[in-house]
Parts: structure tokens; sequence; C-alpha cells
């Protein structure tokens, strides 16, 4: 009688657990009623912390309550996103493309800027890429575009891309400058302003980005297939806050590094933000953030990826990674 | 009669037919079946990007074992780990020989034991990666801290609960005092000695897990944490499955071991029953 009772607990409890639905709050049309955001700290995601600062999607969409949430690299917002717990997230091309070929049913929604990569030294002696080998480099993650573009760079000067792989070790930007800078590693990979907080501090660039891979697309803003679907229209809107945002940084470069100094806490200086996104390449003089939302190198990124085997598949045109917003930018 | 072979805390009354009366060769295997099954239907419900199935599971790690991307990690981890508990056995063993020697050793043990013990492992690890640099070494004495310290404790128990009987015939038939360490009172401890190596190694299987989750290095060196790190990265849900399948499988093989060598030394010789 007794277990009779038990097991009948039990079934309701696993018929309960089987059948109960992930928790959504979709509306069919309109704006969602609870937005994550997720991104990941670096100059580069400066649109989103405007949207932050300026709360211009609160204003358009007062319903909306949206959550800002800042992330250690690509892989928890990757999770968030899979989940469900995060719905808009900032990534760089690499871990985009590593979910897209993996079956995130994900797209770019808006690409927030190219970028010139660095890798970064500390040590003299490290000069060239073949002074690497064997020595201890510091990349965000395994998948991510400074990893692909470091592989790019084994590829042409060393003849095989995996020739600095057993010399990789994962940190995050902060944790590698600081690892960089002690002397604990010997080349740090990585992005804007690290990369130039590092070149304040005594590195030097041993390469770029931009010189093994032209232009290319540095962070990106994606978001699920079902979620696209049930909010286009404020898909569309979040597109064109980017591109407002954009227009900001271009027209408006002191009222940004006000904002982003704010966001900050006051350290940096608004001084030094201001200088930093107008950087510029100290040789070509090009500057190493460009704010556009037009994607560059998606293509030719995903074709090296696939070659490396880090992607299991490789897309047949640029535009099966983006959105429809994104299509007339003429990327590739 | 089922009553006296049952293992429940509180008598259960003997079922006439029913789940008890089935033989253990037959209850275990369809409470596994059931378990996998439900582990099954839950992943394919869950999606692949989030859990993996059984077999998908099975298929990684006979995959990851044969060629070696799963087994080279293993082997890397567990020989980091042997090094690691043997230096943190060494170390114990000196401390708290030090500490039965006199009075200020024992101090010294009391404090750092008190100071250091609770300290988690993983917690070490940005001071040891200071002081050492990203290698080994820092990952070494992040499992030797996480290692000493049980095992200080144990052999410390273990020598002043020794048979005060034997010691002092130690000292009548004119041991010296390190000798009456060595005599009488490491025998007489290997009980708490080989429970302590057991605590340990616990401590230091997990820590090193979670430090090289930390840690993060990729290529050649990489252990199990960068193997399952590595496999996160590239979403490759299947792969970290087989390697917490591989990790509770070596949880079994040395509590197995463990056992085996408990059974060979300390009940065979009667100082532990089995």
């Amino acid at each position: 009688m007794k277990t009779r009772l038990v097991l009948a607990v039990l079934a309701a409890f696993m018929v309960a657990a089987f059948t109960s639905a992930a928790p959504a709050s979709r509306s069919q049309a309109g704006p969602p009623s609870k937005l994550t955001i997720a991104y990941q700290p670096g100059l580069g995601y400066a649109p989103l912390i405007l949207m932050k600062q300026l709360r211009t999607i609160e204003k358009r969409y007062p319903g909306t309550t949206v959550e800002w949430k800042v992330l250690a690299s690509g892989t928890p917002i990757t999770q968030g996103i899979i989940t469900g717990d995060i719905q808009i997230g900032a990534v760089g091309t690499g871990p985009m493309l590593v979910g897209w070929a993996r079956g995130v049913q994900w797209k770019i929604i808006a690409p927030l800027n190219l970028g010139d990569l660095w890798l970064m030294a500390k040590n003299a002696n490290i000069r060239t890429i073949a002074d690497l080998r064997g020595k201890r480099i510091a990349t965000p993650t395994n998948t991510s575009i400074q990893a692909v573009m470091l592989r790019k760079m084994a590829q042409v000067k060393l003849g095989d891309y995996r020739a600095l792989d057993p010399g990789l070790v994962a940190l995050d930007h902060p944790d590698g400058m600081q690892a960089l800078l002690t002397d604990q590693i010997d080349a740090h990979f990585t992005s804007p302003p690290f990369q130039f907080q590092e070149r304040a501090r005594g590195a030097h660039i041993v390469g770029k980005s931009y010189a093994y891979f032209g232009a290319h697309s540095f962070l990106v803003t994606v978001m699920q297939q079902k979620f696209y679907d049930d909010h286009t229209a404020f898909a569309r809107f979040f597109y064109n806050q980017v591109v407002a945002m954009h227009n900001q940084i271009k027209n408006n470069p002191t009222r940004v590094a006000r904002i982003l100094s704010a966001d900050a806490g006051g350290q940096p200086t608004w001084r030094q933000f201001k200088q930093w996104l107008t950087a510029k390449d100290p040789t070509t003089k090009r500057p190493a953030l460009t704010w556009t939302t037009r994607p560059l190198g998606l293509m030719r990124t995903a074709a090296f990826m696939n070659k490396t085997a880090q992607l299991s598949k490789a897309p047949s045109s640029w535009r099966d990674l983006v959105f429809p917003p994104v299509y007339p930018t003429r990327g590739s | 009669m089922e009553a006296s072979t049952s293992t429940a805390a509180i008598p259960r009354r003997p079922a006439a037919f029913g789940w008890a009366r089935l033989p253990a060769l037959v209850r275990y295997p369809i409470v596994g079946a059931v378990l996998v099954a439900a582990w099954h239907f839950y992943a394919v419900r869950k999606g692949p990007l989030v859990m993996a199935t059984p077999w998908q599971t099975l298929e990684a790690f006979w995959e990851g074992w044969r060629n070696g991307s799963l087994s080279d990690p293993t082997w890397a981890t567990l020989r980091l780990l042997v090094e690691g508990v043997g230096i943190g056995a060494g170390v114990a063993l000196i401390l708290t020989a030090f500490a039965t020697l006199s009075k200020f050793g024992e101090d010294v043990l009391l404090f750092l034991t008190a100071v250091l013990n609770p300290l988690p492992g993983v917690a070490v690890l940005p001071i040891a990666m200071l002081l050492f640099g990203l290698n080994e070494t820092a990952l070494r004495f992040v499992i030797a801290n996480a290692t000493i310290w049980p095992i200080a404790i144990a052999l410390n128990t273990g020598f002043t609960t020794t048979n005060p009987t034997l010691v002092a015939v130690g000292r009548n038939i004119g041991l010296t005092r390190v000798r009456v360490i060595s005599d009488v009172l490491a025998p007489a401890a290997l009980p708490h000695a080989i429970s302590g190596l057991k605590t340990a190694w616990a401590f230091g299987w997990r820590t090193i897990i979670a430090a090289e989750l930390v840690f993060g290095v990729a290529g050649s060196s990489g252990g199990l944490g960068n193997y399952i790190n590595n496999a996160r990265q590239y979403l490759l849900t299947p792969q970290v499955f087989a390697a917490l399948l591989t990790i509770a499988i070596i949880g079994v093989l040395f509590e197995t071991l463990f056992g085996q060598l408990e059974r060979r030394t300390i009940i065979r010789w009667g100082m532990k029953s089995s």
C-alpha cells in the first residue's frame, strides 16, 4: 500500500518534470517583456555601453525590462544563449561561427565593429612569429578570433597552423594583460583597449591581424532565430540603434568618451577613452577600430576555420550568418 | 529470512513477492538501466548542445581513448596528481616527525594546519600562479597544499594514539627517538595513514581538475580539466560527458585500489575490522 503510494508520487513527479516547458516570455508581436543583453570587457562593446547608459531601449519600449550582464568571455555568453538566459549576446566572430556550425540557431543581428587585433610581447627577444615557437601565448579562448588569427599567422610564417598550439593559454583580457606585464606569459593576443594599455607599458607589437587577414570584423551581436522571429520589429530597432551609436562615436567622440568613462567608474579618464576611440595603427595610421555594421571577412574567417578543423561546416554565403537588417550593408 | 539479510536501518517487513525478493544480480542492472533511460530521455529533451545522451557519451569516450585525445590528458592529470600527493605525503611525514620530536614542531604543525587546511585548493591557485608562474609547478603546489594537511592530521592522530605500552617497550629496549618513530609509531599509525591518504587523494583529485579548469592551458601539456574546458568552448557536449565518465571511472578504480590495499595490510593484520 505504502509502496504503491510512493510509486504513484514518483511517477507523478517524473511526468511533471518531463512535461514542464521552459519558461518563455514570448509575445507574438511587439517587444519582449524581459531582455538580457550580455557583453564582455573591452572597448569594442562601446555601442552597447552607450545604449545601456543612454537607456535608449527603455525609452522606446517602456514595457521592456533590460538587464545588462558583463561576462568574462564568449563561452558563458554562448551557454547563456543556449539555455535562454541571454537573448542578445556580444561575442567575437570566432565563437559566433563555432556556435553557428554546432547548431546553435543564431545569427548576427548587428556587427559592432572591424578590429585590428595585435599580438603583444614584452620580452625584447621576441620580435617575429618564429620567435614564439614553444612560448606561452595567451588568447581569450581557444575559439576566439585571436586564436584563429594566431593560427593564420602560424600557417603563413611557420607553414603549420598548429605550430604554436602547445603554448596556448586561455586567459581573459584583464588577466592576460596582467600576466604579460608580470612576465608570466610570453605573448598576449588581445584587443583594444588592452593592446593600447600594454603598448603604453612597454610591450611591442609582434603581429597584427589586419596584416594577415585584411580588414575584418571583430565583434558582433547575435540573437537566436526564434527570438528574431518572435520580435522582428524589435530586432530591427536594435540594429538601427547600433547604427545610431556608431554615428555618435564618429561625430561626438568627446561625449561618448565621457559616457564610457562614467560607466567604468571614472577610471580610465574620458581623455584616455577618447584617445583609444580614435587610436590608429602606429605604422599604417589606419584606425584600429572601425565602427560599422558592415561585416567583413566572415567568409574568409569561416573558410580558414573550416580548413583548420575548428568548424565542421562552412557557410555558403555571408547572408547565412546574418539577419535581414544587415543584408543592405553588402558585407563579406 | 529477508529481514536478516536486509541492510535497512529500520527493519522492513519481509516481502512475499516484489522487488526485494529478486537477487542482487537482477536488481542492480535493472536500476542501472532505468537511470540510464531517464538520462537518455532527459538529454534528448534538453537538446544536443546542453546534454549528451548515454550513447553519445560512450561514443565520445571510446573515440577519445582510442585516438589519445582523452587518454593523454588523463595520464597527464594522473601524473600530476601522483607527484603532488607524493610531495604532500613527504612533507606531511617530515612535519609530523618534527611535531613528535619537539613541542615547537607540534605548535608549528597545529598552527599551519589550522590556517592552511580550510583553504580550498583552487583558492590558493592565483597565489601559486604568481609565485611559480603559469606552469605545472603551480599545480603541484596547489595539490600539495590540498594533500599535506589531511595526511599530517591523520599521521599525528595515529602517532599520538599509539598504545603507550608499545612506546614504553620501544624506549625500554633502547631505541633512539627517531627509531621509535620509524619502528613503533609509524607501523601503529598505518590505518590512520591509509585513511589520511584516501582523503588526501580525494581532495587532490578534485583540486587538480578544478585547477586545470581555471588554468586553461591548451595544447599538448593540458590535463583533463583543460580537455573539459576545450570541449566546452567548442560546444562538444559529448566530450564533456566523456571526460566526466572518465573521472567517475577513475574514482571507482582508486576506491577499489585503496580497498585492496587495506585488505592486504591493515585488515589482514587485524588493525581494522573488515
